[in-house]
């Protein structure tokens, strides 16, 4: 029970003490939202959508212009052969071996002259003639050269020469076999070699990956706002659901969100909503549960303050006349008495703490003279002598005057009570701040004391359970502090200083609260 | 970010994969080699279009007036038909003699005109390619040297007849 009550203070205190740092929060959350972050769920869709479309798109280019290259490059490659091969069957007919170095130049002149001018190199034995003799033969590899001996067929080959490509052929010129088989022809020995350039077919498949360059970046755009749009369509639901998380966890237990579609985020603001009714439900029940509890308190308080007056004046009549009582009469008389007063001072401070629960207090604001206020909480209660009063003159502050009086006094009665000698009280006033100190030199608390020290009914010493103050005196200083802007905290322990409360408000507090 | 990166990865080793441009290759096959070169006898006749040598396969040359024979015998019907001529006239006392690529042809009595140019384009083609031949003379080291009764004519080299 202790622990929801607590629970629910915080959750309804955050509302109003803790307003500020939220909004802050929220505002900078908003503002890293609106930024084009990449590592969020927008910015992974993106990102995902863009690769998938670069992958898929590059490699269809890929397969296509492989493909098409390919075939650009067969056919080519399979003209050149055949071209070859018809030049120079039609002219080798008039070629006679042996034969010598100026019919050879006409015969690769004239093959040169059916190729659209390709390099033409013609050999035999140990002379060769060219078609262009200032022309790089360095094209016609070693390879293709040791092939072309060893076998009687055309071999072709590409290379790469001065940054272009390259088909070099070659083939043996084999004898006249007429009306025999063409493939038992016998080697005449010559030789001979074709360059033909490429450059045509590199520029046309050139043209294609540029084509697709050009392409590329339209679609990676097109793919990029796709994604955007399916981003949003994802995250405009998410961000409600979000805000409304936001909104739930600071309090506000009606928030519901829109379930639209049948999808897993309907799903999800479902559940959100059925999980918002929940803990409504539940949060309502334990507010009338404890509204219940405190009315309660506030009506027994209420109810035994009638027979306490009467019982507060029957005791002080027999107090008063205990001289003429035997003495043990008198001192049951004396010890009425006492109790039938901390009775009431109990009863009086649970109706002030049921007032504060139910929120039925309001300040009465006065200008008011520090030190003068202080020095009469301590001279009303005694204590002028047992308390070291620090109070400079002239400090002035807009505050009700009697809980000012209710803060003082149970701090010092608090620091008389369990602390040791001296007290001291100290007020100050700096940046519209108003800071009062109560300090005393006992022993301190122990870190568990000082955990709890503002609880109610909390005993610092559990052993002597039955100690003057009510045990509401610390949280009724802190209700009454709190209801002016301020707080009560208690210094961390240090050598040397015992406890040291420091009440801290605004030096002007507004009168309605 | 491993993810991008594993994807442009995967993007530049496809691109890598299919290789940008035309690559050099090894040496492939590409079908029958061309022929048609002959390394048998080949004649000369005369046609319209200047001296044109056909090829006489299978048939052994094995001296000079065997190939005198097989030019005498003149073209086939088929190479007449295509226009080919043959303006050599027999000549009974016609000798060839050849020393180291110098071929003489004598004619001691000329019973006929002087040889026009394709008949002497004729003469000198076909004992030129039957020097080749017989004594595997190189063909540009060939030179024919014709001599009709006591005339010298040449020394004429084959290349000079052809057309083109």
């Amino acid at each position: 029970m202790s622990s929801t009550e607590e629970s629910t203070e915080e959750s309804a205190e955050g509302t109003t003490a803790k307003s500020a740092p939220p909004l802050a929060a929220k505002a900078g959350l908003r503002a890293r939202i609106r930024l084009p972050r990449l590592d969020g769920l927008r910015g992974r869709l993106i990102i995902t959508v863009v690769v998938v479309a670069l992958i898929s798109s590059v490699t269809a280019t890929a397969l296509a212009y492989r493909e098409s290259r390919d075939a650009v490059l067969k056919r080519a490659q399979n003209a050149a052969v055949e071209d070859f091969r018809n030049r120079v069957d039609s002219l080798a007919a008039d070629l006679d071996v042996p034969t010598d170095p100026r019919s050879m130049a006409r015969f690769a002149t004239d093959v040169s002259s059916g190729l659209r001018g390709a390099l033409v190199v013609a050999q035999y034995r140990d002379y060769t003639a060219s078609s262009d003799p200032s022309a790089d033969r360095s094209r016609i590899t070693a390879e293709l050269r040791a092939t072309v001996r060893t076998r009687t067929q055309v071999s072709l080959q590409r290379v790469e020469h001065g940054g272009k490509p390259w088909l070099a052929l070659g083939a043996p010129v084999l004898l006249d076999s007429a009306g025999r088989d063409r493939s038992s022809g016998q080697p005449s020995g010559v030789e001979i070699f074709a360059v033909v350039s490429l450059a045509d077919e590199e520029r046309d498949t050139a043209e294609l990956v540029r084509s697709v360059q050009r392409g590329l970046l339209p679609v990676v755009l097109l793919a990029a706002v796709l994604a955007l749009l399916a981003a949003r369509t994802v995250l405009r639901p998410v961000r409600k659901l979000a805000r409304a998380t936001r909104r739930l966890a600071t309090g506000e237990l009606s928030i519901r969100v829109e379930e639209r579609g049948r999808d897993e985020l309907a799903e999800l603001a479902h559940t959100f909503n059925e999980t918002a009714g929940a803990l409504e439900d539940s949060v309502s029940e334990l507010r009338a549960q404890e509204a219940l509890a405190r009315r309660f308190v506030a009506d027994v308080s209420h109810e035994l303050r009638t027979p306490l007056a009467a019982m507060t004046i029957v005791s002080s009549v027999l107090e008063e006349d205990a001289d003429q009582l035997t003495p043990d009469t008198a001192h049951a008389a004396r010890t009425v008495s006492a109790e039938t007063a901390k009775l009431t001072r109990l009863v009086d401070d649970l109706i002030e703490i049921s007032r504060f629960d139910a929120r039925a207090v309001a300040l009465t604001v006065h200008s008011v003279d520090m030190a003068e206020a202080v020095r009469a909480t301590l001279a009303a209660r005694g204590w002028t002598d047992r308390v070291e009063a620090d109070l400079p003159p002239g400090i002035r502050a807009r505050l009700d005057r009697r809980r000012l009086d209710v803060i003082v006094a149970n701090l010092v009665g608090n620091a008389l009570r369990h602390g040791a000698p001296p007290v001291t009280v100290t007020v100050r006033a700096a940046d519209d701040r108003l800071t009062v100190t109560v300090a005393d030199h006992g022993p301190g608390m122990t870190p568990e004391v000082a955990r709890h020290v503002f609880d109610r009914f909390y005993k610092a010493d559990s052993a002597r359970s039955r100690s003057e103050g009510s045990g509401l005196g610390m949280a009724i200083a802190l209700e009454n502090a709190r209801l002016h802007g301020g707080t009560i905290e208690l210094a961390p322990p240090a050598p040397g200083v015992g406890a040291v409360f420091t009440l801290q408000m605004p030096l002007r507090t507004e009168s309605a609260s | 970010m491993t993810r991008p990166r594993t994807a442009l990865t995967c993007c530049v080793l496809a691109l890598v994969a299919t290789g940008c441009g035309i690559r050099p290759t090894g040496v492939t096959a590409g079908g029958t080699a061309p022929s048609g070169i002959s390394k048998d006898m080949r004649i000369y006749f005369a046609s319209d279009s200047g001296l044109r040598g056909v090829s006489r396969p299978g048939k052994k040359v094995r001296d000079f007036n065997a190939a005198y024979r097989l030019l005498l015998d003149g073209p086939t019907r088929e190479e007449q038909f295509n226009g080919l001529a043959n303006l050599v006239a027999p000549e009974k006392w016609l000798r060839v003699t050849s020393h180291d690529g110098s071929v003489t042809i004598s004619i001691p009595h000329s019973t006929a005109d002087a040889p026009q140019d394709q008949s002497t384009g004729q003469l000198v083609c076909t004992f030129a390619r039957a020097e080749v031949l017989l004594h595997g003379t190189r063909p540009d080291k060939v030179q024919v040297t014709i001599v009709i009764g006591g005339e010298r004519a040449g020394p004429y080299q084959c290349q000079q007849f052809l057309s083109h």
